[in-house]
């Protein structure tokens, strides 16, 4: 170390700070709060989630079984079908129901919106059907037939079951022409057993309020 | 070099600097503020400030030099506005000398250094700072706080030998 060194040092000394403690506490009391405060913005957002929670879970509010009849009970988003399936002489011996699993929306033409099955020109969807047979009596075979416009002939869209026990439930996918036929009440359900057939028309289940 | 792998620093990181190099700190703001007090204050303001702005802290970066670039920025701030105060008050009579100490001389040869020299001499003198550290501080390259030292010494050396002839 020379001479130049050391007078720095002796200079720099005097503003040295070795006899003060350093104190914490302090730094977190003009930090606001300490450790442990959440933001203005993080606060409210806790507050809101829990409420939420609150409002979902206790079932005095009813608010949670109301969400979870949307999303899986009888009044889900979609479009639902329902037919009684009658022989030729009247009688009913089981019913088929059938609910889209989504309801296309989109904006109309002059931004009235409308249901759009389907979809957009271009590129239509292929929306899923969950349907559920239920019949008197087994069945040896179902099947979704659409009537051909124009003529009295039946063209097999799918086979829902074959043979088919008295309560059976499935999924289909179904094509733009099988929608159209659908909407349009040109969608029949046939049922054929030993005894003898049935059939249905699908027709859309009014909402339910 | 402390490095933490994700981003935000954590309060306990923080507070673990804190302690262990508060005087350093202390030292370098009393330093820029020529004031030992006013050097404390602006270290609790800083590491206030610190834990505040946590969530700030790149981590791809050091907490050391982020938490001195803090105190430093905060000493400096002090100083411009205690000069803006001063200002504004009417003005105090002249210091009294006191050329008759031995290292008046070098005090004064130090106050007229230019700031970022003074910086680095503070830097590695009260906290021992690798050169990385100086200069991401400071916000300068690493291989100008060498030369940034060297020029401070030899301005130092320069008018301490134009106060003797």
């Amino acid at each position: 170390m020379n001479e130049l060194d050391a007078a720095v040092r002796t200079v720099l000394d005097e503003w040295r700070v070795d006899d003060t403690e350093p104190a914490w506490p302090d730094v977190l009391a003009r930090a606001g709060g300490g450790p442990r405060r959440l933001r203005p913005g993080r606060a409210i957002l806790v507050t809101g989630v829990l409420a939420l929670g609150l409002l979902v879970s206790i079932p005095a509010f009813g608010v949670g079984g109301r969400l979870t009849e949307l999303i899986t009970g009888a009044r889900r988003p979609g479009i639902g079908f329902h037919t009684i399936l009658r022989t030729a002489s009247g009688d009913a011996v089981g019913t088929l129901s059938l609910r889209t699993s989504l309801l296309f929306v989109v904006a109309g033409p002059r931004g009235h919106r409308r249901a759009a099955p389907l979809g957009r020109p271009g590129h239509p969807p292929i929306p899923a059907a969950s349907w559920s047979l239920a019949l008197e009596q087994r069945a040896t075979e179902a099947r979704l037939e659409r009537v051909l416009r124009g003529s009295k002939q039946h063209v097999l869209v799918a086979r829902l079951c074959a043979p088919c026990s008295d309560t059976t439930q499935g999924r289909i996918r179904l094509r733009r022409s099988a929608l159209g036929a659908l909407f349009s009440g040109c969608m029949i359900v046939t049922v054929r057993a030993s005894a003898g057939s049935a059939h249905g028309i699908l027709r859309i289940e009014p909402p339910r309020r | 070099m402390r490095t933490l792998s994700r981003t935000g620093a954590s309060l306990r990181d923080i507070e673990a600097v804190y302690t262990r190099r508060f005087h350093a700190y202390a030292s370098v703001a009393a330093a820029i503020l020529r004031d030992r007090e006013g050097g404390c204050d602006v270290v609790q303001e800083a590491f206030a400030k610190a834990v505040r702005t946590r969530s700030s802290f790149r981590s791809d970066g050091s907490l050391d030099a982020w938490l001195w670039r803090t105190v430093v920025n905060t000493a400096l701030d002090e100083r411009r506005s205690r000069a803006r105060d001063a200002e504004r008050l009417p003005s105090p009579s002249p210091p009294s000398s006191n050329g008759d100490r031995p290292d008046s001389g070098v005090a004064a040869a130090i106050a007229r250094l230019p700031e970022r020299q003074r910086l680095v001499l503070f830097l590695r003198y009260y906290a021992d700072l690798d050169y990385a550290t100086i200069a991401d501080t400071l916000g300068i390259a690493a291989g100008t706080v060498a030369a940034t030292l060297n020029a401070a010494h030899q301005a130092l050396r320069r008018q301490l030998e134009e106060v003797q002839t």
